[in-house]
């Protein structure tokens, strides 16, 4: 079938000048260019067949937006060509139409003109563009009058409706109540069944692998990978995990989340080297505590001992800790405090807890700690933090001295097949048993 | 370019219309306060320089003429200033749609232009009406003061669509605008007369293009005369010039304009 978008080999350089005026002599064509090209994108190429929802991932900077900006038409690229098959419409442009003294009707006429619709198409659509924002009066009177939420639901109704062969979605989409929010996923899900393709920007990884079959992950604005859908949140797992801490190691670094051989895992368990070839610890900001025993590194492997950050629901995850002592620890503990996106401590549990005896340890010795949890919780994505500790002098059995902490690390998502029926539905899985007796006549 | 700014007329013509519809929204008299602005300072100049103080303006017996040179050249100028400063800062002014949705970008600099136009329009009838007032009817020649001021206002467009797209790269024009079209208005006889000027300044006059169209103006007005037709041409040779040194500067530039927004 031949392609809705096809993009190749698309570069886009933007000028940076150190100083102004070499601008203006550049463009006197005085002496040689002065300007230092700053590469937003480079050499990228893909192609979106119709109906299709691909998406568009990487970390901030990697050139998201100017990619879909170069889409629009609103940029030019410096080298290379697209196309675009059908009208386009991005939800960058949000609400940009929209003129606080005019109605909603009058600025839903102006600014669908503006986007480039015909005016009786927009007459055809307006009932059901008012019926879906579910504004009520609002619909008539001015724009200063609406909530931000009313402005939102006013913009996106718009936008769903106007029926473009081309969607663009980025995170615009996060806001509003979750009500609305709820009845826009479901809107465009039935946009996407209905053969409209759909581009779907966001860093919302679980919406990602969950609407779409393939996508692109960007990365200082080249491709670093492009195909499954799964497997490019993945690598962007690998790539934002260990991204600056090893700026020696090469792009093979960013390799090992999906496409590596399993290491085979040791009889004698994991090396020191080798969680800090993976470390995730980020450095200083987010660190406190006494300082007699250190953490030094950490990797997190999957069960394969692959480092990776997502998880399948249910699945079990190893974080495996290095640390070191510099003065003489007795008892220590090692824990995980894991959050999910609330900000609500779902689980803490350490060595103590679980009634483990980790041995006292002497100035400069290390030790390597593995805490494997199974992740019998919901879908999403949760933070965690990792904390060492000696048993505290005062204080009850639940208080410790803490010698270290790392707080905000991750996020670890954990994910779920949507087409499969879930283990459970909440929060976490509780220990169930299941019983019956009968049928009885 | 004439074909972007006629696709995009309608866009054009709404917001600058619905720019003076809701200038003044809030306020009780709302629209009307575009006329009482106008119209309240033409009546204080008159007050002014005919019982207060009183310039004597050669072959005016009135004592309202030097309010009336004063006026014929002060709206003209006015209107060329409101323009030019406002096309200046409109790529800056309208960043947020230019980085966002793909409209040529001359069509906000005409969407100004055309506002201040219809501001323009609006002060010289409340004027042409004052005259009557003031015992100084227009005569036939006005019909030709539209053409002045219309020829004006593509000088001020050409000038502020050229400084608009250099101001996107150096904002410190917008700032030194200010300064200089000040020494512009003093180099321009509006409150004063040409005739009071040493030999040399006079000269000096014909390398000021504003000059032209401010004397056609003062000339339709207070002379009750009709323009050389060698102005005409002056006139029309500069808004020209300007429009396309404006024209040129964009379809140069316009790739990075975008990039530097």
């Amino acid at each position: 079938m031949e392609p809705v978008v096809s993009v190749r080999g698309l570069s886009k350089a933007f000028r940076i000048y150190r100083k102004p005026w070499h601008r203006a002599l550049d463009w006197m064509g005085i002496g040689k260019e002065r300007f230092q090209p700053f590469w937003a994108l480079r050499e990228i190429s893909f192609e979106i067949g119709p109906g299709e929802c691909f998406g568009i991932i990487g970390p901030n900077g990697a050139g998201k937006t100017t990619l879909l900006k170069i889409l629009t038409g609103v940029l030019d690229p410096t080298a290379g060509v697209f196309q675009v098959r059908g009208k386009v419409l991005s939800l960058l442009e949000l609400g940009t139409g929209f003129n606080m003294e005019l109605t909603g009707r009058q600025n839903l006429n102006n600014s669908a003109w503006l986007l480039g619709f015909e005016a009786r198409y927009i007459d055809k659509r307006l009932p059901d563009i008012e019926s879906f924002a579910g504004l009520g009066d609002f619909f008539d009177r001015p724009l200063k009058l609406y909530s931000s939420g009313m402005f939102v639901r006013l913009a996106f109704s718009m936008f769903v409706f106007l029926e473009p062969e081309v969607l663009i979605i980025d995170e615009a989409l996060s806001v509003g109540d979750i009500f609305f929010q709820q009845k826009s996923f479901a809107k465009m899900r039935e946009m996407i069944s209905g053969g409209t393709t759909c581009i779907f920007v966001s860093h919302d990884m679980a919406a990602v692998q969950n609407l779409c079959q393939r996508a692109i992950l960007l990365k200082q604005g080249e491709i670093d990978f492009s195909g499954d859908a799964v497997e490019a949140v993945s690598r962007y797992y690998g790539a934002t995990g260990s991204q600056g801490l090893h700026p020696s190691q090469g792009p093979d670094r960013f390799g090992g989340a999906g496409i590596k051989p399993p290491a085979v895992k040791e009889e004698r368990g994991i090396r020191p080297a080798e969680i800090m070839k993976h470390n995730i610890l980020r450095n200083e900001p987010h660190r406190h505590g006494a300082g007699g025993l250190k953490l030094v590194g950490a990797s997190v492997t999957d069960e394969a001992g692959r480092p990776r950050l997502s998880v399948p629901i249910l699945g079990k995850l190893s974080f495996n800790i290095l640390v070191r002592a510099t003065s003489a620890i007795k008892d220590p503990s090692c824990g995980i405090h894991l959050y999910d996106r609330l900000g609500n401590l779902v689980f803490a549990g350490g060595a103590r807890q679980s009634g483990y005896r980790l041995p006292d340890l002497s100035p400069g010795q290390k030790l390597v700690v593995v805490l494997a949890i199974r992740f019998n919780v919901q879908p999403g994505e949760y933070t965690f933090s990792l904390g060492v500790a000696e048993p505290c002098s005062a204080g009850g059995p639940n208080s410790g001295f803490l010698h270290d902490r790392h707080e905000l690390l991750g996020p670890v998502t954990v994910t779920a097949d949507r087409d499969r029926l879930l283990p459970f539905h909440g929060i976490a899985q509780l220990p169930m048993s299941l019983n019956h007796y009968g049928p009885t006549e | 370019m004439i074909d972007s700014l006629w696709t995009y007329r309608k866009f054009i013509w709404g917001n600058a219309w619905r720019e003076l519809w809701f200038r003044y929204a809030g306020s009780g008299a709302g629209f009307v306060w575009n006329a009482i602005h106008p119209l309240f300072q033409i009546l204080l100049y008159t007050l002014v320089f005919s019982q207060l103080m009183h310039p004597r303006i050669p072959n005016m017996p009135s004592s309202f003429g030097f309010a009336i040179y004063l006026c014929s050249g002060l709206i003209p100028w006015m209107g060329f200033h409101e323009t030019v400063t406002r096309c200046t800062g409109s790529f800056v002014a309208n960043a947020n749609y230019i980085k966002k949705l793909p409209i040529p970008e001359q069509v906000f600099v005409g969407q100004n232009a055309l506002s201040c136009c219809m501001n323009l329009a609006m002060t010289a009838a409340i004027f042409a009406f004052v005259c009557i007032l003031l015992g100084h009817p227009p005569s036939l020649s006005w019909l030709a003061l539209p053409l002045v001021l219309a020829s004006l206002e593509g000088f001020g467009f050409g000038l502020g669509l050229f400084l608009g797209v250099m101001n996107t790269f150096f904002r410190d024009i917008g700032q030194a605008l200010v300064l200089v079209l000040q020494l512009l208005f003093w180099m321009t006889p509006i409150v004063y007369m040409s005739s009071i000027l040493p030999e040399w300044a006079r000269r000096m006059l014909y390398f000021n293009p504003v000059f032209y169209f401010v004397d056609a103006s003062q000339r339709i007005v207070v002379e009750c005369a009709w323009p050389h037709w060698s102005s005409f041409l002056i006139m029309f040779t500069i808004a020209t010039l300007f429009c396309m040194l404006g024209y040129l500067t964009l379809m140069r530039l316009r790739p990075q304009i975008r990039d530097a927004l």
